[in-house]
């Protein structure tokens, strides 16, 4: 199929039908609203052969998927803020029950007070329940990252979120290369066929135990995640064979001379990376970490990564803020950054509320940091630069 | 028309006038041309008859910024009624204003525009034509975007006629005579200097 302009939630939907997904379970909630519609307009007009079921909310969606996915049918939801928030409950569940099932998240921050921006603390405030996590950079990247979940949830048991702004990303129209069918088809496995659960037999599951066994389920779950990134990598050498594009755990543009480095993870990357591609006559040298695979955070890759010696300044970019710490994906940096030897100073950039990133904002983000050197430790609020 | 590789256009409408639709389009064009294009709403909810945007732009290649439009090259106001100031800030200095409107109800926007080229349109008249109307609102997306392909040089009529058909449900044969029209009949406004 040649290349198309779509946007990120009709990649989405489209994804989610290549992917032959049996039963999609969702409630609407701008802006993730349009896929759910793309999906039940593809299914009522006979082009989605899966189930396509409406429910009240959010916590039911949910819930209606660990029914079908404990039955053995590959599954699919996708939501936004306050419908993420309310499958809270729901998400513990499904990734301690090891069922693969596939969610999207479209940014979008979280009230009150109401508002449509894309902050990522929707997401980011569910990184403990135990699904691993994507953040898309562009539309390809989204139904690429989708199809490539179903792959990965149901060869690991784990569930996934796979995540992109609101807005930026899900109403942004842009070139795409869809997949054909026999590929979707090649790189998947085939639909799971190993049910839980059948009425013919029926049995309990998910007894009540004691802290032994618990402690040894819980233990079970952190080490098949620390197996990701690996299963990531060697997976998407098989993706790359087939579609011919290939995705990394983090993305490193300029490391080996940079200087100064500025991390950030969705569409924010992509604006720093124009950025880094239109200056010139900088006094720094500039270079990207974007985050792609969040949960489990790929230590020992982005530890590689921020290594070099040239690196003196890390700046991270966090479309979020944990109230009365900071940006989350600064206070994850800090944190693994612990562990290598690096020196240099890290500086919190923070764009909370779904403050737009703008090529005259990094000038003036990286003329703060330049100018004063006490802003380290201290946060840096976009909202103070406009 | 315009010098730097990146092309930045916001277009300024009333919700229910296709503005959304327009910018849709227009990167649709922009992509069978050979650019990259990004095309996005103003990120909001939209109720009939409020101001929106829509936002449009595209380069050869395809890192773009991905953040909203402050300083476009073009401007594109569906309602010459809209707040002025509001429609054209940020538009450069060097950039292009392109309105619905007829040369004797143009009031303001000469003054406006400044040394930036100024083309209007009478989108509204042409729309009535065809009959192209919405619970008593105009439609004029097709029209101007017929002229906002021409003055931008984005591509020859035949693309735009292509890319239009089939992806207008309900009139579409009035659409397409609308973009050929906004096409063939705008025109610059050649404004006196000392009235500047």
């Amino acid at each position: 199929m040649g290349r198309k302009l779509m946007n990120g939630n009709q990649a989405a939907a489209l994804a989610v039908k290549y992917s032959r997904v049996q039963v999609v379970c969702a409630y609407p909630i701008t802006p993730q609203t349009s896929l759910v519609e793309n999906i039940a307009q593809m299914w009522a007009g006979g082009e989605f052969p899966g189930e396509y079921v409406s429910v009240e909310s959010e916590y039911s969606a949910l819930s209606y998927l660990i029914g079908a996915s404990y039955s053995g049918a590959r599954t699919f939801t996708a939501t936004s803020c306050q419908g993420l928030a309310y499958m809270h409950e729901l998400l513990h569940w499904a990734a301690g029950a090891r069922l693969p099932i596939v969610l999207v998240n479209v940014n979008r921050a979280l009230g009150a007070p109401w508002s449509l921006e894309p902050d990522q603390l929707d997401s980011l405030s569910q990184r403990d329940t135990g699904w691993i996590q994507f953040y898309c950079a562009d539309v390809q990247e989204i139904m690429d990252t989708l199809i490539f979940s179903f792959r990965l949830v149901e060869q690991t048991r784990i569930p996934c979120m796979v995540v992109y702004d609101g807005f930026v990303l899900s109403h942004t129209y842009e070139v795409v290369e869809p997949p054909l069918q026999e590929q979707v088809d090649h790189f998947l496995l085939s639909p799971p066929s190993r049910a839980a659960f059948h009425t013919d037999k029926p049995q309990t599951i998910q007894a009540v135990t004691d802290s032994r066994y618990l402690s040894r389920v819980l233990q079970e779950r952190h080490l098949s995640m620390l197996k990701i990134p690996g299963i990531v990598k060697e997976l998407d050498h098989k993706f790359q064979e087939i579609f011919a594009r290939s995705y990394p755990l983090a993305e490193g543009t300029n490391l080996e001379t940079a200087d100064t480095v500025i991390v950030a993870a969705g569409s924010l990357a992509q604006t720093v990376k124009s950025f880094l591609n239109t200056v010139e006559d900088r006094k720094e040298k500039l270079g990207l970490l974007r985050l792609r695979l969040f949960r489990p955070l790929p230590k020992d890759e982005i530890a590689s990564l921020l290594s070099g010696d040239n690196i003196k300044k890390i700046v991270v970019i966090d479309r979020n803020v944990s109230a009365g710490v900071g940006g989350i994906f600064a206070q994850e940096l800090r944190a693994l950054l612990q562990g290598i030897p690096y020196r240099g100073k890290i500086f919190e950039f923070n764009l909370a509320g779904g403050i737009d990133l703008t090529p005259a904002m990094m000038e003036k983000v990286l003329q703060a940091i330049s100018e004063d050197p006490g802003s380290e430790g201290k946060i840096i609020w976009g909202v103070d630069l406009q | 028309m315009h010098t730097e590789d990146l092309v930045e256009i916001r277009i300024h409408g009333r919700g229910g006038q296709g503005a959304v639709f327009a910018a849709t389009l227009a990167a649709e064009i922009a992509f069978r041309m050979g650019y990259y294009p990004q095309a996005f709403p103003f990120f909001g909810a939209e109720r009939r008859g409020a101001p929106v945007a829509a936002f449009l732009r595209y380069s050869r290649s395809f890192l773009m910024p991905r953040c909203r439009i402050y300083e476009p090259f073009c401007v594109v106001v569906f309602d010459a009624a809209l707040p002025k100031d509001a429609v054209v800030d940020g538009l450069k200095k060097e950039g292009v204003l392109l309105i619905n409107a007829s040369e004797d109800l143009l009031a303001s926007w000469p003054k406006i525009a400044g040394r930036r080229k100024l083309y209007i349109i009478d989108a509204t008249h042409i729309a009535a034509e065809y009959g192209l109307l919405s619970s008593g609102m105009p439609l004029v997306s097709s029209i101007m975007l017929g002229a906002l392909v021409n003055i931008l040089q984005l591509s020859p009529l035949q693309t735009l006629e292509e890319t239009l058909k089939g992806r207008i449900p309900k009139f579409e044969r009035e659409n397409l005579e609308g973009a050929r029209r906004g096409y063939k009949e705008v025109k610059e406004v050649v404004v006196d200097a000392n009235s500047r």
